[in-house]
């Protein structure tokens, strides 16, 4: 029983994380009707700019560099989309942003071994510690990233509903030429959007620091996986990211307490095979699929 | 006009050509000959195949480095039987094709003996021509199965991994008085073979025994552990490469386990400790062939010889392939001459030769080390609690 209920709340962590990867999937995804490919890369370099650059070259306390890891990273989101979506999103296919990202997740990847090297380091001190609940034993990390991600989910949803420039944005995702004629200037809210899905990415990596060290390959699973709970739970809404997002963590972290530990991925990937098969519009989709 | 045109083609050419070739030759004299001479003419050549570019540069770097040393100090006091000790350094990139190639270029400048490769799929790959050209090796690779090839030129340097999971498992039923021992491994070769090795000797010996996998590169093994840890066993081992154990240390605290927990040798080395809060990974045990925090008189004098040299702490490489240049210099000197059959005979009747690393006595299948020491990490550095024997090898 103790385990199970350790499985449950550590599952709900890793199905936060998911979420937090299907959400800056989904807000690019929506705004540009593009994939960002180099996302994965985002969250590497986000990892590294506050565990190598602001704590270890710099020398700041934990949460300035935290602070300073989200502007520097919201400005690099905004340089992205101005110097790679917004050209390369208006040429006749969408074939060539879609490699710009492509290429740029390669550049990120060898300039961060350029700056920072191949060994893989620790943040000392981070998030480390453990909770003991009484049943069971939660890392504070796990236990921050559900706190993280239910304040983050509660932001959201005041950010898109409230204030004028989130209407904007919802305006955008659902139509740009109407949009575009009430006044709203699309290009700026693709700006916006693109440095918000860095900054998560930033958050995504900041917080899995503690579970998996800064490393060059530390964001390969969670990464496939947050895409994976865009499609389960319901390709391009929010709601969905968050269902695709705890349905698959909680999944494969009880199937642990049953079967071999070892497929724990493979089940993850059979339950969205699965999904693909039987259900394309995901647990909430109502996402219209259209065969050509 | 012409005829002047092509000279001047011809002489830049020329010129050309040459330039790329005279560093080389440079380096070359910077590595084998470095100081004093106590005979001048008279030369013994040792070859040193290892990684100095690659994945792994630092390894060829304090393999590089402990070589040196030790060829310094014997030149320093007369060399070997009055001949200037002279050393070959070729990189083979860890790769099996770079290794290949630099084995035969020192095959064929006139080394007596040679030191390396140190992985067990180099040294399977030029094992076979080694012995075909009468070479005594000295190889690195912890693989068990590499001294059952039956080559009589190979001598290992580095404990073979079977020695390191029977000393686990010998420390864990005596010192830690364990009745049900879980494992954790890397599903590689590697890994798997340990697992064989513990699960053989737990199994001659009736102890229960449960234990379960992961693959490279996982990040999440808390499923693995919970499963292990609700088994009910009273000790861990874990095996694996350095940043997965890394990570499971931590996740180890995280499951809530709170029995002893024995590791690989990655446990003993900065590497993998500087990864992990001091906090974590206070109170892991290891088996580990060096670990520069010893308090033995003879490892305390290398590390400070070591760090006023290069102003670093020595690791295994570095003290393993020092020993190897002793060892060689014992070898040689018995022999009393410089035929390499001689020098291959004299290796395997090696018999009790202090080395920083161990006391090295050369096995029928040619182990020489027989001796590991069991580690305890504290304030994220591993320090020697016991030294362990193989059996028939005790001092």
């Amino acid at each position: 029983m103790q385990s199970i209920i350790q499985l449950i709340i550590n599952g709900c962590a890793s199905g936060f994380i998911y979420f937090l990867v299907a959400f800056e999937i989904t807000i690019i995804y929506n705004s540009s009707g593009l994939m960002n490919f180099s996302h994965e890369k985002f969250i590497v370099f986000g990892a590294y700019v506050f565990g190598g650059l602001f704590v270890r070259m710099m020398g700041f306390g934990h949460l300035e560099s935290v602070v300073f890891t989200l502007i520097f990273m919201a400005v690099f989101g905004a340089v992205v989309a101005i110097g790679i979506f917004n050209p390369l999103k208006n040429l006749p296919s969408n074939v060539f942003a879609i490699f710009g990202t492509v290429l740029l997740s390669r550049i990120l990847t060898e300039l961060t071994r350029i700056i920072w090297g191949a060994a893989p380091f620790g943040v000392n001190g981070f998030l480390t510690g453990y909770v003991d609940l009484g049943s069971a034993t939660i890392s504070k990390a796990n236990l921050c990233i559900i706190g993280v991600s239910l304040v983050f989910l509660w932001g959201q949803n005041l950010f898109y509903n409230r204030t004028r420039l989130g209407k904007a944005m919802r305006c955008v995702n659902q139509d740009k030429h109407a949009a575009a004629l009430m006044g709203i200037d699309v290009k700026k809210c693709n700006i916006i959007t693109v440095a918000m899905s860095a900054c998560v990415c930033a958050i995504i990596g900041m917080l899995i620091i503690p579970l998996y060290n800064v490393d060059l390959s530390m964001s390969g699973t969670i990464a496939t996986k947050g895409f994976m709970s865009c499609v389960v739970g319901g390709y391009g809404t929010i709601p969905g990211a968050i269902a695709g997002g705890l349905f698959l963590g909680v999944i494969e972290n009880l199937y642990t307490y049953f079967g071999p530990a070892i497929y724990k991925d493979a089940v993850s990937f059979l339950v969205f095979i699965g999904f693909l098969l039987i259900r394309p519009n995901g647990i909430l989709g109502k996402v219209k699929i259209t065969r050509s | 006009m012409m005829v002047v045109a092509v000279t001047l083609l011809s002489a830049c050419a020329g010129k050309q050509e040459q330039a790329p070739a005279a560093p080389k030759v440079q380096e070359e004299e910077t590595e084998t000959e470095k100081e004093a001479e106590p005979a001048e003419g008279e030369t013994v050549r040792i070859g040193v195949t290892t990684a100095l570019t690659g994945p792994s540069p630092l390894n060829g770097q304090r393999t590089r480095e402990g070589v040196t040393m030790a060829q310094e100090e014997i030149n320093a006091q007369g060399g070997i039987g009055g001949k200037t000790l002279e050393i070959v350094i070729e990189d083979d990139g860890a790769t099996t094709s770079g290794t290949m190639n630099s084995v035969n270029k020192l095959l064929s400048s006139d080394i007596l003996a040679l030191i390396g490769p140190h992985m067990s799929s180099n040294v399977l790959a030029v094992q076979e021509q080694l012995k075909e050209n009468g070479m005594a090796f000295l190889a690195g690779g912890s693989s068990p199965g590499l001294t059952e090839l039956g080559n009589e030129f190979l001598f290992r340097v580095r404990p073979s991994d079977s020695l390191a999971c029977k000393i686990a498992v010998k420390y864990l039923l005596d010192e830690v008085g364990a009745q049900k021992i879980g494992m954790i491994y890397d599903t590689d070769n590697w890994a798997t073979s340990a697992k064989e090795v513990v699960e053989a000797e737990l199994g001659a010996k009736n102890i229960e025994f449960i234990c379960e996998g992961y693959n490279t590169g996982d990040k999440d093994m808390t499923g693995q552990l919970a499963k292990l840890k609700n088994a009910g066993m009273d000790a861990l081992i874990v095996w694996g490469h350095d940043a997965e154990i890394a990570i499971i240390a931590k996740q180890i605290k995280e499951v809530g386990i709170e029995v002893p927990i024995m590791g690989s040798a990655g446990f003993a080395m900065s590497t993998v400790l500087d990864l992990i809060d001091p906090e974590v990974s206070a109170g892991i045990l290891t088996v580990s062939e060096f670990t520069p925090y010893s308090e033995e008189e003879g490892i305390q004098e290398f590390v400070k010889k070591y760090q006023e040299k290069y102003g670093s702490d020595p690791d295994l490489y570095s003290a393993a392939y020092y020993d190897c240049i002793y060892l060689l210099k014992d070898a040689i000197e018995r022999a009393g001459s410089t035929d390499a059959d001689a020098i291959r005979a004299a290796l395997a009747e090696t018999k009790d030769l202090k080395g920083v690393m161990s006391t090295m006595t050369a096995s029928e299948t040619g182990e020489m080390i027989h001796e590991m020491s069991i580690c305890e990490v504290r304030d994220g550095k591993a320090y020697v609690i016991q030294k362990v024997y193989e059996d028939g090898y005790e001092p």
